[in-house]
Formats: C-alpha cells, sequence, structure tokens
C-alpha cells in the first residue's frame, strides 16, 4: 500500500476579510492535486517558486488543513488529530529558520523524545548521540547554540532533529536551496546514505530539477497549484511532455554555467488572479485558443500529463 | 557577561561627557546675562559685574566648562533661585513622584500592552486583532496631555468616581494616594501601552512564522507548550528593549502628566522652572533626567545581553 495518498486535494487561503471576517479575496494555493508515493520510494515535486509546493509539504504535515480532498497516510485518513503524528516529519529550506535560536543543540534534537516521554535521561542522551554520528556531526556541538553552526551544520541538526522520531515519510522542503552548492551536494548524499540504512520515504520538494534527475524515483511538476506533469523521473526528464516541464528542463545548467534566474520566459502570473483555462497559456510557446478552456488530463502508461497538445494521446 | 556589562559602563565615559558639553553649551546660548535676569533690571552696573564674577561668568569658556564639570562630580548642581535650594536635594525631594509614576505607568503599560500583544498574534486578522490594533493605534497617536484631560473630564468632572487633581495623601490612607495616581498613571501608560502591544503582535506574528515553531508542533508538542517553550521566548525578547525604552518615554511624558494633573514631580519641577528662568534647576534637572536616562539604557542592553545566548557566549559565559 502507498504511504501516502493524495486525493483531488485544494488549499485556499483567504487574504482579505471584510470586518467580520469572512474573506472576500481568496488565493487558491493548491488545486485538485493527486498523487500517491509508494513506500520507500523518493517522489519529488519540482516547479517555480510559487507553484504551490510548500503548501502541499504543509497539508501533508498536518500544517494546514485541506480546503478540499482529502490525504491518506497508510491508507488511514488524515485527521485534525493526525498533526502530531510522529511518522511524518520535515526538514526545512531555511536553516536560520527551522532551529530555535534560544535552545541548545542537544534540546532541539531530544525534544521530540521529551515530549512523547520515551526514554531515560540515559536512553535518550544515548539516542541523540547515535543521530549526531547519522548526520556525520560531532558530540562537541550539544552544548551549542545554532548561531555558532554553519548553514550545513543546522541543517544536518534538522535532519537528525527529525529522524530522531523515527519518521516513515520525511518531507524535505527545499532542504539544500539555502546552501552553498559544495554543501548542497553533502547534504544530498547524506540523505540518500540515511535512506540505504533504514525503510524511509521521501517526498522531496524542489526547483532544481538537476537534483530530481539523480535523486528520485517519480516526479510531479507544478504550476500555479497543479500538477500539470507527473511520471518516472526518466519520463520526465528524458522525454518531458508539458511545454513547462520542457522549459524547466532546457533551464537546467551545464556544470558550471550559472542557473539563469528566469528559467521560463516571462513572468508567472499572480496566483490571485491565474488565467483561466491553461493556466500555462500566457507563457507557453505552444499556445493556441484551445488553451483558453481547460486542458485535458490525460494519462499514458504510467504518466500523466495536463495538456491540450496530448488530447490526442491516450 | 562581566566583559560585557564593564564594557559597557566604559562607553558611558563619552557618552557622559557630551551629555554634559551638550547642556552646558545650550545653557551658554540662552540669550541675555543671567546674571542681569538674575538680578533684575534695578540692579546696579558694580552689583552686576559682582555677581557675574561670583558666578563665575567672567573666566573663559573651557574654564567655566571645567568647573561645571567638576561640580557635577562633586554633587553639586548648584542652588536653585526661586526655591533657595540646593538643586541635588530639591530633585531628590520630587523625584519620588515622578518614579512612583512612570513605574506604575510602566506597569499598566506592560501589563496591558503585551497580553493584548500576544492575543492580537494569536486571532491574527480577526475581529479582536483588529479590535486591539486599533486601540494601540489610538494609543499612539494621542497626545497624553488630550487623553489626560479627557480622562478629568469624564472620570472627575461627569462621574465623580475619582479624585480630580494634584497628590492624595497618606494620612488618608492607601486608596486616597491610590486613587490620585490612577488617572494620570493611565494618561502616561496609553502611548508605551500602544507601542508595547503593536511591538509585541509584529514579534509574534514573526516567531510563529518560523520553522523552529512548525516542528515544534510536528514534533507533538501541544500548542501552549509551543507558546511557552519556543514561541514567547523568542518573541519577548526584542519586547525587553522597547520595554526599556519606554522608561524613558515616560520620563519626558511625566513632565506633560504632571502639568496636567498638577502633581509634584521632576514634571512639573522643571516647568515651573522654565517660566521663571531658574537656570541652574533647569540645567540641574536635565542633566539629571539625560543620566537617569543613560542608565535606564545600560540596565536595558544588560538585560537584553543577558537573554540573548548570542551576547551571552561571545563574552564567555560568567
Ligand atoms: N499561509 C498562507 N497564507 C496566504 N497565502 C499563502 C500562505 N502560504 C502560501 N501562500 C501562497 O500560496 C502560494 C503558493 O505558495 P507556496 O506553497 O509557498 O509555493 P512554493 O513552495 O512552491 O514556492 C503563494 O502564492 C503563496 O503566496
Ligand atoms: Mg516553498
Amino acid at each position: 500500500m502507498d504511504i501516502l495518498e493524495v486525493r483531488n486535494v485544494g488549499k485556499t487561503f483567504p487574504v482579505r476579510k471584510n470586518l467580520f471576517g469572512r474573506p472576500t479575496l481568496e488565493l487558491h494555493a493548491v488545486r485538485s492535486v493527486s498523487f500517491s508515493v509508494p513506500r520507500g520510494s523518493v517522489f519529488s515535486i519540482v516547479g517555480e517558486s510559487g507553484s504551490g509546493k510548500s503548501t502541499v509539504a504543509n497539508l501533508v504535515a498536518g500544517v494546514h488543513r485541506p480546503t478540499s480532498g482529502e490525504i491518506l497516510l497508510s491508507g488511514e485518513p488524515l485527521k485534525e488529530s493526525d498533526r502530531r503524528r510522529a511518522c511524518v516529519q520535515m526538514v526545512f529550506q531555511d536553516p536560520e529558520s527551522s532551529l530555535d535560536p534560544r535552545k541548545t543543540i542537544r534540546f532541539q534534537i531530544e525534544e521530540g523524545l521529551l515530549i512523547r516521554g520515551m526514554g531515560n535521561a540515559r536512553e535518550r542522551s544515548g539516542r541523540v548521540s547515535a543521530m549526531l554520528d547519522l548526520v556525520g556531526l560531532g558530540r562537541d556541538l550539544l552544548p551549542k547554540y545554532p548561531h555558532e553552526l554553519s548553514g550545513g551544520q543546522k541543517q544536518r541538526v534538522a535532519i537528525a532533529r527529525s529522524l530522531i522520531l523515527e519518521p516513515q515519510l520525511l518531507l524535505l522542503d527545499e532542504p539544500t536551496s539555502a546552501l552553498d552548492v559544495s554543501v548542497q551536494a553533502q547534504i544530498l548524499n547524506l540523505l540518500m546514505e540515511i535512506r540505504g540504512t533504514r525503510t524511509l520515504t521521501y517526498l522531496l520538494i524542489t526547483h532544481d530539477l538537476k537534483i530530481v534527475s539523480c535523486f528520485s524515483d517519480r516526479v510531479a511538476v507544478m504550476y500555479l497549484g497543479r500538477i500539470v506533469e507527473s511520471g518516472t523521473v526518466s519520463d520526465i526528464v528524458d522525454s518531458p511532455l508539458h511545454p513547462y516541464t520542457r522549459a524547466l528542463l532546457s533551464a537546467v545548467p551545464d556544470p558550471g554555467r550559472r542557473m539563469t534566474s528566469d528559467p521560463v520566459r516571462g513572468e508567472i502570473p499572480s496566483p490571485l488572479d491565474p488565467p483561466g483555462g491553461c493556466a500555462f497559456r500566457t507563457r507557453c510557446p505552444d499556445a493556441s485558443d484551445v488553451c483558453e478552456t481547460p486542458p485535458p488530463r490525460v494519462l499514458a502508461g504510467g504518466r500523466e500529463v495536463s495538456c491540450h497538445l496530448h488530447s490526442g494521446r491516450t | 557577561m562581566g566583559r560585557f556589562i564593564l564594557r559597557r559602563c566604559i562607553q558611558i565615559v563619552p557618552t557622559l561627557f557630551f551629555v554634559l558639553l551638550v547642556i552646558f553649551l545650550l545653557m551658554k546660548m540662552i540669550p541675555g546675562d543671567p546674571a542681569l535676569v538674575l538680578l533684575g533690571p534695578e540692579a546696579s552696573p558694580e552689583d552686576v559685574a559682582r555677581f557675574r564674577v561670583e558666578l563665575g561668568l567672567d573666566r573663559s569658556l573651557p574654564a567655566q566648562f571645567a568647573s561645571y564639570v567638576s561640580g557635577v562630580f562633586r554633587g553639586d548642581l548648584g542652588r536653585s533661585l526661586i526655591y533657595r535650594q540646593d538643586v541635588l536635594s530639591l530633585i531628590f525631594e520630587r523625584l519620588p513622584v515622578t518614579m512612583t509614576l512612570s513605574v506604575c505607568a510602566l506597569s499598566l503599560a506592560v501589563l496591558s500592552g503585551v497580553p493584548l500583544g500576544i492575543w492580537a498574534s494569536l486571532r491574527h486578522n480577526r475581529f479582536s486583532d483588529l479590535l486591539i490594533t486599533t486601540f494601540a493605534l489610538t494609543g499612539v497617536s494621542v497626545p497624553i496631555f488630550w487623553v489626560g484631560m479627557m480622562l478629568i473630564v469624564f472620570f472627575v468632572l461627569t462621574l465623580g468616581w475619582l479624585p480630580s487633581v494634584g497628590l492624595g495623601s497618606w494620612e488618608k490612607g492607601a486608596w486616597d494616594v491610590a486613587s490620585h495616581l490612577i488617572l494620570p498613571s493611565f494618561a502616561l501608560a496609553f502611548q508605551s501601552m500602544g507601542i508595547i502591544t503593536r511591538f509585541t503582535r509584529s514579534s509574534m506574528l514573526e516567531v510563529m512564522r518560523q520553522d523552529y515553531i512548525r516542528t515544534a508542533r510536528s514534533k507533538g508538542l501541544r500548542d501552549r507548550l509551543v507558546l511557552g517553550r519556543h514561541a514567547l521566548r523568542n518573541a519577548l525578547v526584542p519586547v525587553v528593549t522597547v520595554v526599556g525604552l519606554q522608561l524613558g518615554h515616560l520620563l519626558a511624558g511625566a513632565v506633560l502628566t504632571e502639568s496636567v494633573f498638577a502633581l509634584p514631580g521632576l514634571g512639573k519641577l522643571m516647568v515651573d522652572a522654565i517660566m521663571r528662568r531658574d537656570y541652574l534647576l533647569v540645567q540641574g534637572e536635565v542633566l539629571f533626567i539625560a543620566v537617569l536616562y543613560i542608565f535606564v539604557n545600560l540596565a536595558v542592553d544588560v538585560i537584553y545581553a543577558f537573554l540573548n545566548p548570542k551576547i551571552r557566549k561571545s563574552y564567555g559565559g560568567a
């Protein structure tokens, strides 16, 4: 059974409210997103900033409640009380904000155990040390505060802190995008190594297709709150179907060349007022009149794409 | 930590020197010959000349400054002409009223501002948030003397619930003293309360957005503990600084409040001194308030450093 199943999940945020708390303007951060993640696999979500990737992660983590749709964890619907499940843990993009500046490293790693009343002091301290070894940090860091650590070290602490609760699903929300390139590789390798030693499923969120191609099993490409294309890594990277995926792939730089700041031509439209029909049509090189109507969802051989170009294939 | 305090204390020296210099020069820039003003227009030129020598006004500016500074360090701020009394002892006589007023106002501002700010942040963008932020904005924008007068009109003149102006007396019991302090404290606190509320709210919202708050939740920590263990501790540290700065603010506000409520504190003393051109009293009081302000800031810095692991650590534990 799939460890995570997301069924037609949508999330709207009230942007403006009237005096009585009724929303007068809403932002559809995620619209009818569906995907499922087999146990033990790495599932990636890619897309430009603002496409709703973090919102999906927050929904899975239970930080937000979906406005519509359903999320199943190991076949069980996620309920309000499930926010507290240890089996789903998160690692965030910004190492600065992911650690409490006023708590020692030891406390932050140990806290999960303390909250659940697991073990006595000696057992806990043993678990903390084991976690430090796992993420390749020295014990001398334990009494330190976050500001004394480098970005990479903080991200290792964040990983240790998540893993100490023995989660089955780890949500990685751009875990390396705030780090130096050399450190990025180290953290990615670490994450891969860790997966070798235990059954762990990763939901990896990134805007960097390069990471995806050498790292994951299945990929979903998001644009303005929707999944526009999904499939296995080789499907997506070797034969992309959606024009947006192609644009993202062509923006992946050769080693040594700087990533262009604007991978796809034109500005991403405001999520408050997305184009009707196919949301990508304003930037799509292949757009035609038919794109003003909602694109069909085309399923073919385990992959899926939402695009009029492919409405002929089945 | 000890090194940090020591360093901050040493930093005070140049500040203090600068304050002395500015006050001295300001007093020199006031138009008119102090001797002439003090003796009145009928004084004979010989009297004026003798008085100038007595006051040391015939000497060069640097010499006058030097004797001013050495006087200050001996605790000699001169004699008040209108009260015919030592300036410093006059200040200490009036200080308790102002201190009581400021401390009451600050307590009121903190005890209402911090909880209101936290509450507003937890109800972000809901009706109660709107209500609290509007209230706070009113506090920030309305002048103290206007608040004071409205309070008098409403609670004293219309409702007659509270005694009017002036100081209560202990002979008539504690309630008399307290009831005379309620309105001035509130008038003085209103602005600081607004500032503290707004600052607490934005500090809380900032912290609640941080990923470690989300993490604490996903680790299974209950909301109340997330608030107490992670959010408040981080959000309230910067609030300490603002509160400290408000104490300085309140000393300034006390001048206005004491005038409106006819309280015999430092502020009232200052206004009287200015009205009646009591140079030495004005000079002494300005210096006193400036020094008070400097030491309040020092205390705030030390507390802030103590609460901040970044600074505490870099100065080596103890
Ligand atoms: N808590 C929130 N309140 C209002 N809008 C939000 C909130 N979280 C995200 N959004 C909006 O939802 C959209 C998607 O955001 P996000 O999921 O963070 O995208 P990504 O992670 O792909 O960059 C953005 O337009 C963002 O402004
Ligand atoms: Mg994001």
